[in-house]
């Protein structure tokens, strides 16, 4: 069996199947959706105006892997600032609709962590004080008592930190809230609302840096498997949470749709999201061309010798595997799958250099399994 | 609005009896709404009326009150649709007893010069496009076949202006599709988990259910701006 550096290759470029945190990030063909986010990134800073931006395609298209390439690649993509923060979270949409916002709240602090929203708000204490800080929540509309409590998130007081903690995950009783001077639970979905929206508007309200918050949620088409009450309660959540913030804040919107127009999107999303939609980024069907592209930039970033264009692949055999793929599965993870195979098809069976030849016959040898 | 006969399955009447808003402070579902329309008449036979009992999914009380609907054979006896159409399997307790009865409810009405008669069923394998009982179906075209979903159609379509207004149609149509496709996702998550079926079959049957629960959304929210439109007009 031939090694992939006998192959000319580093690694396997299309190993990746479906996007994880330790995956290799590498971008690849995509460009007006790379160019559309990073626009949407710059824009972030240029201006403060909130942007609610709505990624859509097909499964394996590409839009998980895109919020996972700006959140682990943010600070290589956008190194020329020093002064700037970018903070990336990811989240899914909750595949239970009963209490959707207060799981996608707990999966926010839980992906961004408890500990650095704390450090953060301990910090700006220190630095502006609390009066401040009240100040800026309430001008957010904030309630009284959850600034107090959002404030209380960055006490130095151990005991204080225990309960909040608490409180914020929901198992905190009434008599222990009480002790550090609040006396309202967090119970429905608008509590949760305003509480996430006070958290993001502290955060991005730094005044030594500027700061912009990018919240990833994917996988929205889930929400097709809400009841109506829970649909609209969630949606609504969204929408209260984007109005609330209204600045230095980005909500990137994942929406797996295969087929369908602007009118689909709109029947499937709701009119909550939707109104408030500033534009969208279409992950559209791959053409054989856009899958060369692709193929291209990810073998040349995993080459060893980048001085011949595709090897160890001709570029005519990639062309015939592309084509195998109905129009319908022309999609990145698509790709990857057939790639895959094919690449592991000619290390089993000596091959150096990938022809039309060895597509043929790795292809007989699926069609004789 | 001459009478019409809506002859449903027990499929059917729990996807519409399965949630339900407010009506006159009373919790209404679709079928109580259907049992409001005046011209229209419910009709099953007695294995669906069974069959519903049988459900635990159904409040008992309210399961009793089916049997008023149960259809009494006017034309021919059933054992003779049985004989002539079903191969008797009716008779022999064979699969889908219930669906084949309420056929011969169907074209027993058709004989009795009762001329509109829906077939209601969501037994998709049964009475769907690719039903095993659909060329049997085709074979007498006597009769509207309907879904749920249909029923939120015309639901709207006759009582917009009362107590099924837009919105209500909207949502019944998101609660149907909830019902119906999350028992479906729960399904394929179940054999996945038991490993029943493999990850690669996992994503592909999950793929095919979404886009369908997707297209159901898509189509019938179409179809009620259809109707909202020639109400409008």
């Amino acid at each position: 069996m031939k090694t992939l550096q006998e192959l000319n290759l580093n690694k396997n470029p299309f190993e990746m199947l479906t996007p994880s945190p330790n995956g290799n990030f590498v971008w690849a063909g995509m460009k007006v959706q790379k160019a559309k986010i990073t626009n949407a990134y710059e824009q972030a800073f240029q201006m403060n105006s909130r942007q609610l931006i709505l990624n859509w395609g097909p499964v394996g298209g590409g839009k998980t892997f895109a919020a996972y390439y700006f959140k682990f690649k943010s600070k290589e993509l956008f190194p020329k600032a020093p002064n700037r923060e970018v903070i990336n979270v990811y989240v899914r949409t909750p595949k239970d609709g009963g209490n959707a916002f207060t799981q996608l709240f707990r999966d926010f602090i839980d992906s961004y962590s408890m500990t650095k929203i704390r450090e953060s708000i301990k910090e700006m204490l220190g630095r502006l004080g609390k009066e401040e800080l009240e100040r800026t929540l309430r001008a957010s509309n904030i309630s009284e008592e959850f600034t107090k409590a959002i404030i209380k998130l960055g006490d130095d007081d151990e005991q204080t930190q225990r309960i909040i903690t608490s409180y914020v995950y929901g198992t905190a009783t009434a008599a222990e809230i009480k002790k550090i001077g609040l006396f309202r639970q967090l119970k429905a979905e608008p509590d949760f609302v305003k509480f996430l929206a006070g958290i993001i508007i502290l955060l991005t309200a730094e005044t030594t840096k500027e700061t912009r918050l990018f919240f990833w949620i994917d996988e929205m088409e889930d929400m097709v498997y809400y009841n109506s009450k829970q649909f609209k309660q969630f949606s609504q959540s969204i929408r209260d949470l984007v109005d609330t913030i209204n600045e230095k804040f980005t909500l990137f919107l994942n929406f797996t749709l295969s087929e369908g127009e602007d009118d689909t999107v709109k029947t499937l999303l709701g009119e909550a999201l939707w109104s408030r939609k500033n534009y969208d980024i279409r992950f559209k069907d791959f053409k054989v061309s856009d899958g060369i592209e692709y193929c291209k930039d990810l073998i040349h970033y995993f080459q060893i010798d980048n001085s011949v264009e595709f090897f160890p692949f001709e570029l005519s055999a990639i062309e015939v595997l592309l084509k195998t793929l109905p129009t319908a599965l022309l999609t990145p993870r698509e790709i990857n799958k057939k790639m895959n195979a094919l690449l592991m098809y000619a290390r089993e069976n000596d091959k150096t250099q990938i022809s039309t030849q060895v597509v043929s016959n790795f292809e007989s040898s699926i069609l004789s399994e | 609005m001459s009478n019409i006969y809506c002859v449903i399955d027990a499929c059917s009447y729990i996807y519409l009896n399965q949630f339900t808003f407010t009506l006159n402070e009373k919790d209404t579902s679709l079928y109580d709404l259907l049992k409001k329309v005046k011209s229209l008449t419910i009709k099953h036979s007695r294995t669906i009326a069974d069959e519903i009992k049988r459900n635990k999914a159904i409040d008992k009380r309210e399961a009793l009150k089916i049997d008023n609907h149960v259809y009494h054979f006017v034309k021919l006896p059933l054992e003779h649709y049985d004989k002539s159409i079903f191969s008797n399997s009716i008779a022999l307790k064979a699969g889908d007893r219930g669906e084949k009865e309420n056929i011969a409810v169907a074209l027993d009405l058709f004989l009795d010069r009762k001329f509109s008669i829906i077939y209601l069923s969501d037994d998709k394998k049964a009475t769907g496009e690719t039903g095993h009982l659909r060329e049997i179906m085709f074979a007498f075209p006597y009769y509207q076949i309907w879904s749920s979903f249909e029923v939120v159609l015309f639901l709207y379509f006759s009582f917009s202006r009362k107590f099924f207004d837009y919105t209500r149609a909207l949502d019944s149509i998101q609660d149907l599709v909830s019902f119906v496709f999350k028992a479906k996702q729960l399904d394929l998550v179940t054999k996945r988990d038991s490993k029943e079926i493999s990850m690669d079959e996992f994503s592909s049957r999950i793929q095919k259910v979404r886009e369908e629960a997707q297209n159901y959304k898509v189509k019938y929210s179409n179809r009620i701006d259809l109707i909202r439109n020639l109400i409008a007009a």
